[in-house]
């Protein structure tokens, strides 16, 4: 019964899903491209990249938003379930954004772009994102996602998670370290989209 | 007056204020650590409180300024004696509560920087001082303005990228003359460069009460029955505005 809802309520969030913070997000990132291009500073491409996964993961802090949440609260759909939606339709709408801006940004750089260790950076982004959202709510979300990315700027060098080139020994460390943060930050999420009554143990 | 008190002492105690005033403590204790050569206005101003306070005191006064809309209770404030526009300059007036607190900040880093031995040089002046606590007061304006004129989910971060882009975008590898004292990024031949143009703090500390002044006047606009009058001040404070930056060059 619940994986035939599910392809329902995707068309359901597809339509009433908060666009707003997400759409200009990603006209800024790619902006911030456009501007690389025009001014030629191909050598910052990676940084703008990192700059427009940023970007994205502060467009989804509102996607677990739900007006209806007390009245939907009281249906035998579970809290994971009922977020799992929204997540899905806004996944795929940055899914396809970050498509693009690594198309745009391949073609602008002289050097190859580390798709793979920029799309391991934007996953825990946006997992860290829906786990702020999920515990301070979506207006604080923001906020600490900005206070996040400052602190990971300047943390010591052998806890840095944006040093190193692509390729080097310390851009792989790094990404072990992005690895682990998103496992701990998908982990976390999960447990906050547990039912309520499960995590004070109401419920057996 | 004493709503403006009441909202001073919530923006003041507000957890994101709080992080704000808590991280540029830290911030400014790490950076004299790492650089003790740095000058005052480099020390307070650019990768330190300034970076951290005056975005925090934004989105604090954005959300204190944004709450009775997100918790649905317009409708009663509507039926209160005191409008809209009252409540719209108590919660700009709030935002000396933090600005007062940033120039505490500011004050007891001179003091303590002096007192070590280690000294500032050079002295700061009374107008560099003030830079910080100004820009508190503007980034709290510029919160409640955006509160009442974007009253959207989520606005209020795309006002703040976007000002972050722009800043980066407009400023970055060319003369900053409008934004001395500014701390600028610049991406230029693969090197992330920060870089200050200082001109008259005095003139770029008018500059700033200029900006505030023009950050409360359009939140003020939003509901003010005397939008007209508002205008014409506006329009006369932006002129003011602009000669201050002028004059401010180096």
């Amino acid at each position: 019964m619940r994986h035939r809802q599910f392809p329902l309520l995707v068309g359901v969030f597809a339509r009433s899903a908060l666009w707003l913070p997400l759409v200009p997000m990603v006209v800024i990132a790619y902006g911030l491209l456009v501007w690389a291009d025009l001014r030629g500073s191909t050598g910052a491409i990676l940084w703008l990249l990192r700059a427009g996964a940023f970007l994205l993961a502060v467009g989804v802090t509102h996607v677990l938003d739900d007006a209806a949440a007390t009245f939907t609260a009281s249906s035998p759909t579970r809290l994971g379930v009922r977020r799992a939606a929204p997540i899905a339709v806004m996944l795929a709408a940055v899914g396809m954004a970050w498509l693009g801006l690594l198309g745009y940004g391949a073609g602008l750089s002289t050097d190859p772009v580390p798709a793979a260790g920029l799309t391991v950076e934007l996953g825990t982004l946006l997992a860290l994102a829906l786990v702020q959202a999920a515990l301070f709510g979506a207006v604080a979300a923001g906020p600490v996602l900005i206070v996040t990315i400052l602190l990971a700027l300047r943390m010591p060098a052998r806890w840095s998670l944006l040093q190193g080139e692509p390729g080097d020994a310390v851009w792989t460390a790094a990404h072990q370290r992005w690895l682990v943060l998103f496992a701990v930050a998908v982990a976390a999420l999960v447990w906050t989209s547990r039912d309520p009554a499960a995590r004070r143990g109401v419920l057996t | 007056m004493s709503l403006a008190w009441v909202e001073g002492r919530r923006l003041l105690w507000h957890p994101i204020a709080l992080v704000g005033f808590g991280l540029s403590v830290i911030a400014l204790t790490v950076a004299r650590s790492a650089d003790p050569g740095q000058s005052f206005v480099d020390l307070t101003g650019g990768g330190s409180p300034g970076l951290w306070l005056p975005p925090a005191v934004f989105f604090a006064a954005n959300l204190c300024a944004s709450r009775s809309r997100r918790s649905g209770t317009d409708e009663m404030y509507a039926a209160a004696p005191m409008g809209r526009d009252a409540r719209t300059a108590a919660q700009c007036a709030a935002g000396l509560f933090p600005a007062t607190a940033a120039l505490v900040l500011v004050v007891f880093a001179a003091v303590y920087l002096t007192l070590t031995g280690v000294g500032v040089t050079p002295e700061p002046t009374p107008a560099e001082l003030l830079l910080l606590p100004l820009s508190v007061a503007g980034a709290a304006a510029l919160g409640v303005m955006v509160a009442r004129w974007l009253p959207w989910r989520g606005a209020v971060m795309v006002v703040f990228v976007a000002l972050v882009a722009i800043s980066v975008g407009v400023n970055s590898g060319v003369s900053p003359w409008w934004l001395s004292y500014v701390y600028l990024a610049d991406f230029h031949d693969e090197k992330l460069t920060i870089f200050r143009v200082a001109g008259s703090s005095l003139w770029h500390a008018v500059y700033l009460v200029g900006l505030v002044t023009m950050a409360v006047i359009g939140a003020l606009l939003r509901d003010s029955s005397h939008r007209a009058r508002l205008l014409c001040v506006g329009a006369a404070v932006t002129l003011l505005t602009a000669s201050a930056g002028w004059a401010q060059l180096p």
